[in-house]
């Protein structure tokens, strides 16, 4: 048997050898985007991502075209015929392919895993465990994806229907029920967790899958070997005209279905509702307020925020910005906006703010309020780095230009200015800044930055290079990489406005240093500290505190800002982040306490922030990312 | 028939849905010997072979090769047969040497050296790719893969279907020249009956699932005559004959009559008052296979 079987594996490898190394070389391509990719990503938390993009798309693709060659052929060809007619089983022709197949996706999926967690063990703290979890997720997916491919190759052309079908089906539940498939046995091991989870296995799901695969290798011999193979024989004709006309008929009628009974085409687009709203349709904005005191602030919001986005639609030459709708928070801070996520990009963006009270900066909502809507007009690529400052940049500019920085905006700068030399880095990577100087003084930064190249070579320099590079139908995918390698922002920033990066840094300083801007604020200075002491056994205390060179303003608080954080540096939202404020007079020199939040083995983020009037909003003093020590 | 029996079919009998492919076959072949089997298309043959082959299963009925049951030893009674089928599905995209190679593997008794003479023989270039064949070289390629494991029994089913009279007869030829080089027992499978009478020793004929006849060609020449005219109203049959067929033909009426025992013709042909003729083989096989019922 073993010769038997040797023989057949040779002959199919000789068989499909070349097609193999041709798929191999593409793989290979794949893999370098992929890892491009993750390497460069903005929303990259590990490299392993590339590992499991390529296990959710490739894979299946592999499993399709190697089910076509090692079964289809075999079959449509009748070569099947003369097989069964040498001196081996028919059993043992089906197990060779089964393995072949299995062997070189299985092989692939390890290969791929080996090569990006190579790479990733570069520049992450890659465990063995971790790569293992991956790897048992990923072989079982494989198994699983080969099994369903082995099967319907033994399906012949009837597998066509099959995989229509399934769409149709996928579909279907997708949209039509609350069913997620990403949650579901096979789809489970390879949904979003796949390159995150470093400890626990799937159990459920892995046995899950590995049912599935079992029933479809059953089902797949039972078509193989029934009635002498007589099954998977008629199955492997040609389909008729008659019968691919039936299909096609079936399979657009069951889109045309599916496309009537979709309940979102029923659903209609969000909307504020009630009597206290006030509505700008031309703009696409609508405010909503709480009482008949707060509607002339509300009309006055919703004017100046209708004309600053038919203004920046119009300099940019964009086609409608999303809708956008205002509500009033009184709870929030008056420096505080939040966006709030809605389902549909169609449905636009919804915002919270204070707007009624008299410390509400409204020259930097109105900049948040732009920023955001060309966020969701570029599907959130325009929020990536190193794009996130030309949106942030060209959204403050556009409600200051034709005066001064505004008062608290140009304070927010200041505070950085002062810590921090201009430079096309502290824009270009945006979210470390932002982490270390707050959100608010972040934005202030990239505003300062877009209006000094502004002055230097004029709004329609400026326009061009922010239509370029907030275009409204950008590259998607590997074109995104490829264009971003291509073309960087800075090569575009020269491309457009004429001015190299180091002219634009000294542009930017001059016009600083020109309005007196990082020494023209008294704000407080000082050096945030937080340090973690042991107590007994596990118990953990966080101290912080502030020591000040130039003390706060009568009255400001001092805050801790912290939120546990994953194994990965992604971007910390300002949902997940805890806050402890105390009056900065009384702080404890020796430090406050957080007792027992965090524990030996977690990573936490830790921020330091002092009130400050001049700003507005508190000025980030100290940030950063920490393991907590001490055996876990 | 030799003393050996070098495969014996008992009771054959299959079924593919509604439709009853055997009903019950005899065969028996033996040691040497160059069997045709013939019937019509439909008639059961291919069916016959596949499970001669262990390729399909039978519903009932015993196969022996070699002596033995084949069932459950079908892999190691497939190594001891060559097998040419109706249609041959190579893979196109190998060469005939690469293909032996492939072939090779699964014979332990594979001969290269017999394989390349047969093709050298037959003008069957190795190294070309099989895909580039036409249909007669890819039947004498066919054959040459047959023999390369010098099998002690070939088996061909309907072999010469589509190819041109002049490599029908070459490849006949070889065959025959084959088994009596070689002593290996042939079993052909066909529905020319001049393949038959060129090449075989012995015949069975197969009609609607079941064996018609089975013997020498000769002894079935001897065992069928033709009348030709208007019979007595009121002829009785002796005893050992058997009518085959009653038919008119441009005016006249022809029956044909059947006896194990020729003698038995003699009583016959006194009743009758006339003398019957002998027919043609492709005659007499026309006769036994032809579904309609006799008058006589």
């Amino acid at each position: 048997m073993p010769r038997r079987v040797g023989a057949l594996a040779l002959k199919e490898l000789t068989h499909h050898g070349l097609v193999l190394l041709a798929v191999g070389a593409f793989l290979a391509f794949v893999w370098a985007m992929l890892l491009l990719g993750a390497a460069i990503g903005p929303r990259t938390i590990t490299v392993l991502e590339a590992h499991a993009d390529f296990v959710r798309i490739f894979l299946p693709l592999l499993g399709l075209a190697l089910g076509r060659r090692l079964v289809v052929r075999e079959y449509h060809g009748r070569t099947q015929r003369f097989l069964e007619a040498l001196p081996v089983h028919r059993l043992e022709i089906l197990v060779t392919k089964y393995g072949i197949g299995l062997a070189l996706l299985g092989g692939v999926t390890f290969a791929s895993l080996a090569v990006v967690g190579a790479v990733a063990a570069l520049k992450e703290p890659v465990t063995g465990r971790w790569l293992l979890v991956i790897l048992w997720r990923s072989e079982v997916f494989a198994l699983a994806l080969w099994s369903f491919f082995f099967a319907m190759g033994l399906l012949g052309r009837w597998r066509f229907p099959l995989y229509l079908g399934l769409f149709v089906l996928v579909v279907t539940l997708d949209r039509s029920t609350d069913v997620e498939l990403a949650r579901v046995g096979p789809f489970a091991l390879v949904n979003e967790t796949l390159p995150l989870e470093r400890h626990d296995l799937p159990f459920h799901d892995l046995g899950v899958t590995l049912g599935l695969a079992a029933g479809l290798t059953a089902g797949a011999a039972a078509l193989a070997l029934v009635n002498e193979g007589s099954v998977a024989e008629a199955a492997a004709k040609t389909m008729s005209r008659r019968e691919k006309a039936a299909v096609g008929v079936v399979f657009v009628a069951a889109l045309i279905a599916l496309d009537v009974a979709d309940p979102r085409r029923t659903e209609a687009p969000f909307a504020l509702e009630g009597e206290h709203v006030v509505r700008r349709p031309d703009a696409r904005l609508a405010v909503l307020h709480h009482a008949p005191r707060h509607a002339p602030a509300a009309a006055a919001l919703a004017d100046v925020l209708a004309e600053d986005r038919r203004g920046l639609r119009d300099a940019l030459g964009f086609g409608p910005l999303p809708p956008v709708h205002v509500v009033l928070r009184e709870t929030l801070e008056p420096h505080v906006f939040e966006r709030v996520a809605l389902d549909d990009a169609e449905d636009g963006v919804l915002v919270r703010a204070r707007f009624t009270d008299p410390a509400f900066d409204r020259e930097a909502f109105r900049a948040f309020v732009l920023a955001e809507a060309l966020d969701v007009a570029t599907d959130g690529r325009a929020s990536f780095e190193p794009h996130a400052w030309v949106r942030s940049g060209t959204a403050g500019w556009w409600v200051t230009r034709g005066g001064a920085l505004p008062p608290a905006m140009a304070a927010q700068a200041a505070s950085v200015a002062r810590r921090r030399t201009p430079s096309w880095d502290t824009l270009a990577r945006w979210q470390r800044t932002e982490e270390r100087f707050g959100r608010e003084a972040t934005r202030a930064w990239s505003t300062a930055a877009a209006r000094a190249a502004v002055e230097a070579v004029g709004e329609e320099r400026w326009l061009a290079f922010a239509r370029d590079v907030l275009e409204e139908d950008p590259p998607v995918g590997a074109l995104a990489v490829i264009d971003a390698r291509r073309r960087p922002v800075d090569a575009r920033f020269e491309e457009a406005t004429g001015l190299d990066v180091p002219a634009f840094e000294r542009t930017w300083r001059d016009a600083l240093r020109r309005r007196g801007i990082p020494g023209a604020y008294r704000l407080p200075r000082g050096e945030g500290f937080v340090r973690v002491e042991a107590e007994e056994g596990d118990l953990r205390v966080v101290r912080w505190g502030v020591r000040f060179a130039r003390p706060p303003d009568d009255g400001a608080l001092c805050a801790l800002v912290h939120a546990a954080v994953g194994p990965f540096d992604r971007p910390i939202d300002p949902d997940e982040t805890r806050r402890v404020e105390v009056p900065c007079a009384e702080l404890d020199p020796a430090g406050e306490r957080l007792v027992g939040r965090y524990g030996p083995g977690d990573r936490a983020f830790f921020a330091i922030e002092v009130g400050a009037d001049a700003t507005g909003a508190p000025i980030r003093l100290f940030s950063e990312r920490r393991t907590i020590g001490g055996p876990r | 028939m030799s003393e050996t029996a070098l495969l014996s079919v008992r009771g054959l009998a299959k079924r593919y849905g509604r439709v009853r492919a055997l009903r019950g076959l005899d065969l028996t072949v033996g040691a040497g010997e160059v069997y045709g089997f013939l019937g019509r298309n439909g008639a059961g043959k291919s069916t016959t072979i596949r499970i001669l082959m262990g390729i399909t299963k039978p519903d009932a009925g015993e196969v022996r090769l070699f002596g033995e049951p084949t069932k459950g030893a079908h892999v190691r009674v497939r190594q001891r047969i060559g097998y040419v089928a109706q249609e041959q599905t190579f893979y196109d995209w190998m060469t005939a040497k690469r293909l032996a190679r492939f072939v090779s593997r699964f014979y332990p008794t594979w001969d290269q050296s017999t394989f390349e003479r047969l093709c050298a023989a037959q003008a069957v270039p190795l190294d070309r790719k099989v895909g580039t064949f036409s249909g007669g070289m890819r039947v004498k390629l066919a054959l040459a893969l047959a023999l390369g494991p010098r099998p002690p029994l070939l088996i061909l089913d309907e072999p010469t279907a589509g190819l041109d009279p002049v490599a029908r007869r070459e490849f006949l030829e070889r065959v025959r020249e084959d088994a009596e080089r070689t002593g290996r027992t042939t079993f052909f499978s066909t529905h020319l009956i001049d393949e038959v009478e060129l090449v075989a020793d012995r015949v069975g004929i197969v009609d609607d699932g079941r064996t018609r006849y089975e013997g020498t060609v000769d002894a079935l020449a001897a065992r069928v005559r033709l009348f030709a005219g208007e019979p007595p109203p009121d002829l009785a049959l002796p005893e050992g004959v058997r009518p085959v067929s009653d038919r008119t033909f441009r005016g006249r009426r022809r029956l044909v009559f059947e006896a194990p025992d020729p003698t038995a013709f003699a009583a016959l042909e006194a009743r009758l008052g006339a003398p019957l003729s002998r027919l043609p083989l492709e005659e007499i096989f026309i006769e036994m296979v032809r579904r309609e019922p006799t008058g006589v």
